[in-house]
């Protein structure tokens, strides 16, 4: 009874920390009990899916304030606290990125090397996720994006193929800087905010109620945008993206590819759109065209590509780019329609790179050359393929559509000539996932193709079979996918709608008082006691 | 005037230190003492010391004509001071520093006793006296470890007396250079710089120049860290931390009191040369860090942090923001802390960082207690190194320094990226053999260590309430 009593009230506790105390449990297995850290492994992301899922499903996520709420102080003295809470918008993340732990810890290599560190290393960044999709503390939030290229790093490390100090280096610099381009855009946040309401707080509630003043907006906004590009890998910021799926290092690469950039996209919704409005409103037009300069940019090149994991690189640098440019439109269906495509994202792409890393185990090579005419050695597995690609082209019906759909009429609205860049960066999409597909299983057999020998394609397809599943469900009925999202967005639009009005009716948009300094403020903690 | 008792209580830590040292020289001039009694004298004074710390939380208390202060800010640092002492006697048994008599521990005992006069003092040549005494005790340390003569150099930019010149400019700059009184106290000096005349001014930066410059070589700041390095990665390297830690130590306590002496003429300038000194100490630091070697690394790495301990103090003495004082003083106490508890576990362990290729850490264990010091003493987020720099950022903020928060920014990113190399280089991703070659002892040590710097970081708010509470009942 009491045990229930506990697990309720503190059921986000443990959901950010279950995935924390079963790395520390499979850190204490000995190093050759192989088999038994996988299957603890397999079991630890299964059950963190479960309580996720638990979790989203005992709130009521329709509902327009957080649910779940735990509060406890952390650091009184500036405000901070130890503050979780979950809404539509965080469950749908949480799902996502636990989603794709189990799937990296589910398909890694039987015979791969520090398999235990790996998935200790799967499981803290699951922790470290959990913990931004929970956060309702700003300064909590922003250390844990911080905290999460530690993990990623020696993820990287206990993974790559070749060059693994470089990769994991350049892969660390690019994050931190970007991560702490977020703590300190944070931290403006907090003493602008400070200042105005005169308590010292990193509550998101109170920050939100109070607005920021639109000068100090500003910068503060690019500040944060630039820190949040670089998570995202978005051009000019790519240079990690590449190079790390080039490497394509299974299941690391996978999971920062298909997943980790995936909370830079959260934060964007959850920090930069409610708290900086007005500073993406005035700076809307610029905003588009980075993004979708990205886009472009990414899918001709990726159009070019000799090396299939090169291309793969640059399509995450295409779709990220169409991510960022439905969340710039600040509108409902461009919202939506970036988290649904983020989502399908990282599921296709996810098994994409399952697939091409069972192709490089049978044929060590990543480029196009040594490959052709898989389609009559393995027709099924073609087929299984070509689906995965016909949905990364955005074929309606399946998952990549509705989204992709939504950020076009989410452009139109608001300027027809972003709508057609959006439509050329879908139609470049479709040219590059076809050619991926193409260029790998049809034309004439290679020498390298006509020598390998390809099995236990069953049992991979057979493991794949509930992600495919999803993906057809998703497709055809994506309403389900977006409905526990539909209140928190609705709530950035009507932010977005009530400040556009302000602004058309040529009105000055009303700034929060300033007090005359800072030292009279009143660290939060102390207030409450 | 104060009363025996009263005196006993304020100076008891210095009074038993300096009765070891007596003891000591005593002993052995007229009998050989050996290695092991000269140990024992050392531990016990030291920890009389440190009981002796006690009577003087019960409040300040200016003693010897108002030149040398005792009150809970300077228990602080006498405190770790004595711990660091305290831990290099515990440390070097193991490494078996190879030196006869009381050679070692003397020279020790000196050097302690001058870092904790200079965090008590209050007046500007008792000042120099005290950094002057840590300064030789070091090089006698060093010259008995180094079992060469190499420290000449060390020796002789030590003997340059820039505090002398930097001190007596900055009493003539300021008018108040009467011989016969203690016009050096820092009270006065703050009073005359209220008035002191424009003409005086450049004299007067000139002389503080001197000063500081004085300081930095005192302390091996960089880029006066022309020593410092040489001995690692040695058998010194130990006491390469303990002089690390000591000045880290002194410096916070030093420049807290200086910089508030020096705030009636903060803001003529002199806030932003300081700032770009400090900078400067941490981007050359961490550039100069990510070119070198692996164990030079790590010596760049430590001398870096110089750099936010100088904007911590700067921090303190701010003028005009008094409010934010209790803020920064935390942070400066906090990133003593950042350094000190990692730097207790090298002094216990040396092996760990001596040798250029790590050998015995091959177990994941002691690889992740490893990494967590790394991490805290670079100020990874969710270790207390983490927040000692939140709050040095949050104060450029609120200060609105930005282009010192972008420097120190960059020097942060700097420092991180050391440790990630540093982190590297210790525990070698290339997939080897893991087995466990450290002894149980130690990795349980190691074990528990790192869970103290984690738990402090993920609950820092007992840590910095105990802090603030202290610096409350200062101001």
């Amino acid at each position: 009874m009491q045990a229930s009593v506990f697990y309720a009230s503190n059921i986000l506790s443990i959901v950010l920390l279950f995935p924390l105390g079963s790395a520390c449990l499979i850190a204490l297995i000995p190093q050759n009990r192989r088999r038994f850290v996988s299957i603890s492994g397999v079991l630890a992301a299964l059950i963190s899916v479960g309580l996720a899922l638990h979790a989203a499903v005992s709130a009521n996520l329709a509902a327009p304030e957080m649910q779940l709420v735990e509060k406890h102080h952390w650091i009184p003295s500036i405000g901070a606290q130890y503050a979780l809470g979950l809404d539509g918008l965080g469950a749908l993340f949480m799902l996502i990125l636990d989603g794709i732990g189990l799937l990296s810890v589910l398909f890694m290599h039987r015979e791969a090397a520090r398999k235990k560190e790996t998935i200790i290393s799967i499981l803290v960044l699951m922790f470290a996720a959990h913990g931004v999709f929970l956060s309702i503390d700003l300064l909590l939030l922003s250390l844990f994006v911080c905290f999460g290229p530690i993990p990623a790093l020696f993820l990287i490390q206990f993974t790559a193929r070749t060059r693994r100090s470089n990769l994991s280096m350049q892969f660390f610099i690019y994050n931190l800087i970007g991560s702490l381009l977020v703590v300190v855009g944070v931290l403006s946040i907090h003493v602008v905010v400070s200042r105005s309401i005169g308590v010292y707080t990193f509550d998101l509630t109170k920050i939100l109620l109070s607005g920021l003043p639109v000068g100090a907006q500003s910068w503060i906004f690019w500040l944060v945008l630039a820190g949040l590009s670089i998570r995202m890998g978005l051009f000019p910021f790519h240079g990690w993206v590449i190079d790390l799926a080039e490497d394509a290092a299974f299941p690391g690469s996978m999971f920062i590819l298909a997943g980790f950039n995936k909370i830079a996209l959260f934060v964007m919704l959850r920090l930069m759109l409610p708290i900086l409005p007005d500073a993406l409103i005035q700076h809307t037009p610029l905003l588009m065209v980075f993004a979708l300069v990205s886009t472009v940019f990414a899918a001709f090149t990726a159009v070019a590509q000799e090396n299939y994991n090169k291309l793969v690189g640059y399509s995450v640098v295409h779709q990220m780019g169409l991510i960022a440019a439905g969340v710039f439109l600040a509108n409902k269906l461009g919202m939506l329609g970036s988290i649904s495509l983020a989502l399908s994202h990282a599921f296709v792409l996810a098994m994409i790179m399952i697939i091409l890393d069972y192709l490089y185990s049978r044929i060590p090579s990543v480029l196009f050359l040594e490959f052709g005419g898989l389609i009559r050695k393995i027709p099924l597995f073609s087929a299984g393929f070509l689906i995965l690609v016909m949905t990364y082209a955005g074929l309606p019906g399946l998952t990549f559509f509705p989204g992709s759909f939504q950020i076009l009429l989410g452009s139109v609205t608001i300027n027809p000539v972003w709508a057609c860049i959006v439509l050329i960066g879908l139609f470049l999409g479709a040219l590059y996932s076809l050619q991926l597909f193409l260029r790998l299983f049809a034309g004439s057999e290679s020498s390298l193709v006509r020598k390998s020998a390809f099995s236990d394609t069953v049992a991979l397809w057979l493991k794949l079979a509930p992600f495919l599943l999803l993906i057809f469900a998703a497709g055809l009925s994506p309403a389900r996918i977006t409905n526990p999202i539909q209140t928190p967005i609705h709530k950035i639009e009507s932010v977005f709608q009530a400040r556009r009005m302000l602004m058309r009716s040529g009105q000055p948009t009303p700034a929060q008082p300033m007090t005359p300094g800072v030292f009279r403020l009143k660290p939060t903690g102390v207030d409450a006691r | 005037m104060m009363t025996g008792r009263g005196m006993f209580a304020a100076i008891g830590p210095e009074i038993c230190i300096g009765s070891a040292i007596l003891v000591l020289v005593f002993f052995e001039r007229f009998y050989r003492v050996s290695r092991h009694w000269s140990r024992l004298t050392a531990l016990v004074s030291i920890l009389f010391a440190m009981i002796a710390l006690v009577p003087s939380l019960s409040g300040p208390a200016m003693v010897l004509e108002s030149v040398y202060i005792a009150d809970f800010y300077t228990v602080i640092f006498k405190f770790v001071m004595l711990s660091v002492s305290l831990f290099l006697i515990i440390g070097a048994r193991r490494t078996q520093i190879q030196t006869e008599g009381s050679d070692f521990h003397l020279p020790l005992l000196f050097g302690t006793l001058g870092g904790m006069i200079s965090a008590g003092s209050s007046d500007l040549f008792l000042l120099y006296l005290s950094v002057e005494l840590t300064a030789f005790s070091s090089i006698f340390m060093l010259m008995m470890l180094k079992n060469n003569l190499h420290s000449h150099r060390f020796f002789f930019f030590n003997l340059i007396g820039f505090q002398v010149i930097g001190s007596v400019c900055l009493l003539a700059g300021a008018g108040c250079l009467q011989i016969g009184a203690h016009e050096s106290h820092y009270s006065l000096i703050r009073d005359a710089l209220r008035n002191v005349p424009t003409a005086a001014l450049p004299v007067f930066f000139i002389g503080l120049l001197f000063l500081l410059f004085g300081l930095i070589i005192k302390w091996n700041v960089i880029p006066a860290h022309y020593y410092s390095l040489r001995f690692l990665p040695d058998d010194a390297v130990q006491f390469f931390i303990w002089f690390f830690l000591m000045i880290s130590a002194s410096m916070t306590a030093i420049l807290g009191r200086l910089f508030a002496v020096l705030q009636p003429i903060l803001n003529l300038g002199l806030t932003d040369i300081i700032s770009t000194i400090s900078m400067a100490i941490l981007i050359a630091g961490g550039v100069a860090g990510i070119g070198s070697a692996s164990s030079r690394k790590f010596g760049y790495f430590l001398l870096a942090q110089h750099g936010f301990i100088v904007l911590a103090a700067l921090a303190d003495a701010s003028p005009g923001k008094a409010g934010i004082r209790i803020d920064s003083s935390t942070h400066g106490l906090l990133m003593l802390a950042t350094l000190c508890i990692p730097g207790i576990y090298f002094l216990l362990f040396p092996d760990r960082i001596q040798s250029q290729r790590i050998t015995t850490e091959q177990s994941m264990t002691n690889q992740i207690g490893i990494l967590v010091l790394l991490g805290t003493i670079a100020g990874m987020p969710f270790t207390l190194g983490f927040h000692a720099r939140l709050f040095t950022f949050r104060w450029l903020i609120l200060d609105r320094s930005t282009i010192t928060f972008c420097f120190a920014f960059l020097g942060y990113l700097l420092i991180i990226m050391l440790s990630v190399q540093l982190s590297a280089h210790f525990s070698r991703f290339i997939p080897r053999n893991w087995s466990v070659h450290a002894i149980w002892a130690e990795r349980i040590g190691l074990c528990l260590f790192g869970s103290l710097l984690l738990g402090l970081g993920l609950i820092p708010a007992p840590l910095i309430r105990v802090f603030e509470s202290i610096l409350h009942r200062l101001v």
